[in-house]
């Protein structure tokens, strides 16, 4: 294979790749639906000002419980592993 | 640890701690209104902590948080972010509902009353969850480093127990 001939053959599939890869984001962009988000950010702003904690202790709140047992889940193992054989009730 | 530590950073280490103290707290008590929250208000308590018990060395640390005070401080911050979401379980129907915002208005009054964090702000239960949050990340941070700081300790004695 001469080395225009591969050129021109990279030419088109690049411009099909790319041309796919547009058709695609312009379908997508009516194809996502927002669900939740868009009302939440009407209404967060009428709970409080930042709108950062609003998400992270209102609307998943459930999520941030378990990020808390997450740090708690790491010191145990800290204490665990770390602490292996020094521990108070250990003879060694 | 740090018995040889310099006299500068001995006299400036205290100061710095108890502004990163109240800086922290500043920024939980803040969480919903400005930049912030619960869990990066307990890192920068926790750092304030960190930095004086590295300074002056477990034994003389003159901001000393003891193993119950720990579990104490850490067990109340869980139960009490759980409190506040059976809370919600309870008065309407949802894990972690705001009783305090309540925007559906779905909730009695005088339970509304009563979790609603006095300020101009609508938030709600979401200062409390910020503060008990803050207390839990506070707590378990600390807690890792001093756990760090103990077990060089345990090993330097073992091996002095060796030698002898």
């Amino acid at each position: 294979m001469s080395n225009s001939l591969r050129d021109l053959v990279l030419a088109i599939i690049t411009a099909l790749f790319g041309v796919t890869l547009f058709d695609a984001l312009f379908h997508l962009r009516s194809i996502i639906n927002p669900g939740i988000s868009l009302v939440y950010n009407a209404l967060g702003p009428n709970i409080a000002p930042n709108m950062v904690t609003n998400i992270v202790f209102d609307w998943r709140g459930y999520d941030t419980l378990g990020e808390a047992l997450i740090l708690v889940t790491a010191v145990l193992v800290v204490l665990l592993i770390f602490g292996r054989g020094k521990l108070k009730g250990d003879e060694e | 640890m740090s018995n040889d530590g310099s006299t500068v950073l001995k006299l400036l280490a205290l100061p710095i701690s108890i502004i990163l103290i109240c800086l922290g707290v500043n920024t939980i008590l803040g969480g919903h209104i400005t930049p912030g929250g619960g869990f990066q208000g307990g890192a920068m308590i926790s750092a304030g902590v960190i930095l004086s018990l590295f300074v002056y060395g477990f034994d003389k640390n003159p901001i000393d948080f003891s193993p119950s005070f720990v579990s104490a401080v850490e067990s109340f911050g869980a139960l009490f972010y759980v409190f506040l979401g059976l809370v919600g379980l309870v008065f309407a129907g949802s894990f972690l509902y705001n009783v305090g915002g309540d925007f559906f208005g779905i909730v009695p009054p005088m339970i509304k009353a009563i979790f609603h964090y006095p300020d101009p702000t609508n938030a709600g239960i979401i200062p409390y969850l910020n503060m008990t949050v803050g207390l839990k990340v506070m707590v378990g941070l600390t807690a890792v480093a001093i756990a760090f700081s103990q077990f060089k300790t345990f090993e330097e004695e073992q091996e002095e127990g060796d030698d002898e």
